[in-house]
């Protein structure tokens, strides 16, 4: 048990620095690969909850394609260095003081909530049982959570769409009745 | 664990929800297809739907019925809401037909982006788990932060879109991390499940961390509901939005924002309605003379119209906080009320800004309304009845859905709250303010004299638009028994 705790601490450690770097550093690239050791980390803390399976779909989903998007834009943008501009605070003292207030202020009601919910039937035991963590997960997402599933599916849809519309350059042109169209 | 595949008939209770998505998709699906000469016909669908939507929603019964795992409640309550939004989306749709043809945007994925969004609003009224109000609300939310961008060559536009999509993705984390302190706390999303194990345990109503996460989830709302302090973003999403858009985001997602706020705070964290609504109370004072005061100082009527929507939210919490207090049913009424009678009198009111308006997407000012009586009688008299409304004066639906709220919280008062009393005060003081710039808007249309600085951009649609909605806001004025029971009815579910 210590070992977990201390491997916890180890992971948690890294996480919550690597999160600094990514918003600290001035390379975008250096930011980037930040945001993947912190992917890493909560990867490793999701194998420590015995998630196995959210620990691997963190890491194919969060670490392997969404990062390669990220470095594709960075590449495509072309912002290899986030300047200061002329006037600019680099890091605003403001915001941090506020952000540490709202660390320590959630820190302490977490620590005085109360978090006994009843536990669920979906013990390590139980998913051995059962045909293992992967299987059940599937089958409780087809049927239990289906619906927000489906809803889901209509939202990135929607976000797809969004994504084509706004960037596209498009041109109008009148036709002859004076209404426009699209070319 | 059972039976929980949904089965045909749970399926079928969702046929609104099942034909606005259906029509959302139809109308991607041929929108490359589709000739240019042709491209009415995508509004013709979107116009179809909802229609459609609507006629299959006043056949679904008064039964309360919650289905697909607790995810869905379809009940009266939805079905007031969703009457709400698909009368809405009916007149947005007619009302961006000229206005996009003219801005040369007339695509089919607005039109899709529009029944996207009346889908999420739909479902957030709906739902009855944590889990589905976000995620509706998400689809509600993406599909606005689209339809706000949508005229990407004006840059007040992309601001818009920029501003919201930012302070909407703060919002949604905020709503997130307390959804999430909920679950940990109570272990389960289910609303009705939420609230039952905060009452049965007595200790955990005074738990901070559950506190907490009703600060999160009050935070989150009073952006979508823009709430002051929360509100910072509207007046420039609004004045930056297509005009349609502005219409559209300034009934719909209000109102599906207090359909998910009342089943959220009301059947979710019951246990803690002293705390809320005493929040909800600070919020509403503020909201009101926020709204109000800056809406005085206001050149542009697009902007005026913007800051009087964030007062008229504040009118609405009003019923929220009455909802928490020995006269719940009463509250409650009274919010959904004010939602149906805020309904048509702003999307009339913007339909006029559309009607008559500038050649650029600038704002129209107050002055360019001066002597609007004598050019064109009709319109000067239609928007009359709008403001009338807005302003909250007999014989308009304004009227009644202001004494419906103020007398609910009236009737708190009398009780003994002194509270509630104060409360009063402060929102007839409001209306008083608010009265001065609707009327002031209302004195330069009939008595000043001015030059005609606005185009004029007449269209059946548009015009269908503004005389439905001024003749709904007299009729449901004179006659706002029937809405009145529904609305009463309806909450019944909740209580």
């Amino acid at each position: 048990m210590t070992v977990h705790i201390l491997l916890f601490y180890f992971f948690a450690f890294i996480a919550v620095a690597s999160a600094i770097g990514v918003i600290t550093l001035r390379n975008t690239i250096h930011c980037a690969v930040s945001l993947l050791l912190t992917f890493f980390c909560v990867a490793a803390l999701f194998v420590l909850l015995e998630a196995e399976f959210l620990a691997a779909v963190q890491l194919y989903i969060y670490a392997g394609a969404i990062m390669v998007l990220v470095v594709f834009v960075i590449m495509l943008v072309n912002v290899r260095e986030d300047l200061p501009q002329p006037g600019q605070i680099p890091l605003n003292a403001v915001a941090v003081f506020v952000g540490i207030g709202i660390f320590f202020f959630l820190m302490f009601v977490i620590m005085a909530g109360d978090f006994s919910p009843p536990r669920g039937i979906y013990t390590a035991a139980y998913q051995a049982a059962n045909g293992g963590q992967t299987k059940l997960i599937g089958k409780v997402l087809y049927t239990e959570y289906l619906f927000p599933f489906e809803i889901a599916s209509v939202l990135l849809l929607v976000a797809m769409i969004g994504g084509i519309i706004l960037p596209t350059r498009r041109r109008f042109r009148r036709n002859g009745k004076g209404k426009g169209e699209m070319v | 664990m059972a039976n929980l595949l949904p089965s045909v008939q749970d399926i079928l209770l969702l046929t609104p929800e099942i034909i606005i998505l259906l029509s959302g998709l139809l109308i991607l699906l041929i929108t490359p297809f589709v000739e240019p000469k042709y491209q009415r016909i995508t509004p013709s669908l979107a116009i179809a739907g909802s229609l459609l939507a609507f006629i299959a929603s006043q056949s679904l019964g008064a039964g309360h019925r919650v289905i697909l795992n607790g995810m869905i409640s379809v009940s009266l309550y939805s079905a007031f809401f969703q009457n709400i939004f698909l009368i809405v989306n009916f007149l947005v749709v007619l009302l961006s037909l000229t206005y996009l043809e003219e801005e040369f945007a007339n695509m089919g994925e607005y039109y899709a982006m529009l029944m996207f969004a009346t889908l999420g609003m739909m479902l957030m009224a709906a739902s009855s788990d944590l889990l589905s109000i976000f995620l509706a609300l998400e689809l509600m939310s993406v599909s606005l932060y689209i339809l706000a961008g949508y005229f990407r060559r004006h840059s007040e536009s992309n601001e818009a879109a920029i501003k919201y999509y930012l302070t909407g993705v703060l919002a949604s984390a905020f709503m997130l991390y307390g959804i999430s302190l909920i679950y940990g706390i109570t272990g389960t999303t289910n609303l009705r499940a939420v609230g039952d194990f905060i009452g049965v345990s007595g200790s955990l109503a005074r738990d901070p961390a559950l506190g907490m996460a009703m600060l999160m989830l009050v935070m989150g709302f009073g952006f979508k509901i823009a709430a002051v302090p929360f509100h910072m973003w509207l007046p420039d999403v609004y004045e930056g939005s297509p005009t349609c858009v502005t219409a559209f985001m300034s009934v719909g997602p209000k109102a599906a924002g207090f359909a998910a706020v009342l089943r959220v705070f009301y059947v979710g964290l019951g246990s803690l309605r002293l705390e809320w609504t005493v929040i909800f109370a600070i919020l509403s004072v503020l909201t009101m003379t926020t709204g109000n005061l800056l809406a005085l100082t206001q050149k542009s009527v697009k902007r005026m119209l913007a800051y009087s929507s964030i007062a008229h939210a504040g009118y609405a919490i009003l019923g929220l906080t009455v909802a928490g207090t020995a006269l719940e049913g009463a509250g409650m009424s009274s919010l959904l009320f004010y939602m149906f009678s805020y309904l048509f009198m702003n999307v009339g009111a913007f339909a006029v800004l559309i009607l008559l308006r500038k050649k650029a997407l600038t704002s129209e000012s107050l002055d360019d309304f001066n002597g609007l009586a004598q050019r064109a009688p009709f319109l000067a008299f239609l928007m009359a009845i709008l403001l009338l409304s807005l302003t909250g004066l007999p014989p308009t639906v304004g009227f009644v859905g202001k004494f419906y709220v103020f007398g609910a919280v009236i009737q708190v008062a009398l009780t003994g709250n002194g509270f509630y009393g104060l409360l009063a005060v402060i929102a007839v003081v409001n209306a008083a303010i608010s009265a001065f710039y609707y009327l002031r808007l209302l004195m330069n249309i009939y008595l000043k004299d001015g030059a005609e600085t606005l185009t004029w951009r007449y269209s059946h649609s548009l015009m269908f638009v503004i005389v439905f909605s001024a003749l709904a806001t007299l009729y449901f004025g004179i006659f706002p028994g029937s809405i009145l029971s529904l609305a009463q009815q309806s909450v019944k579910i909740l209580l």
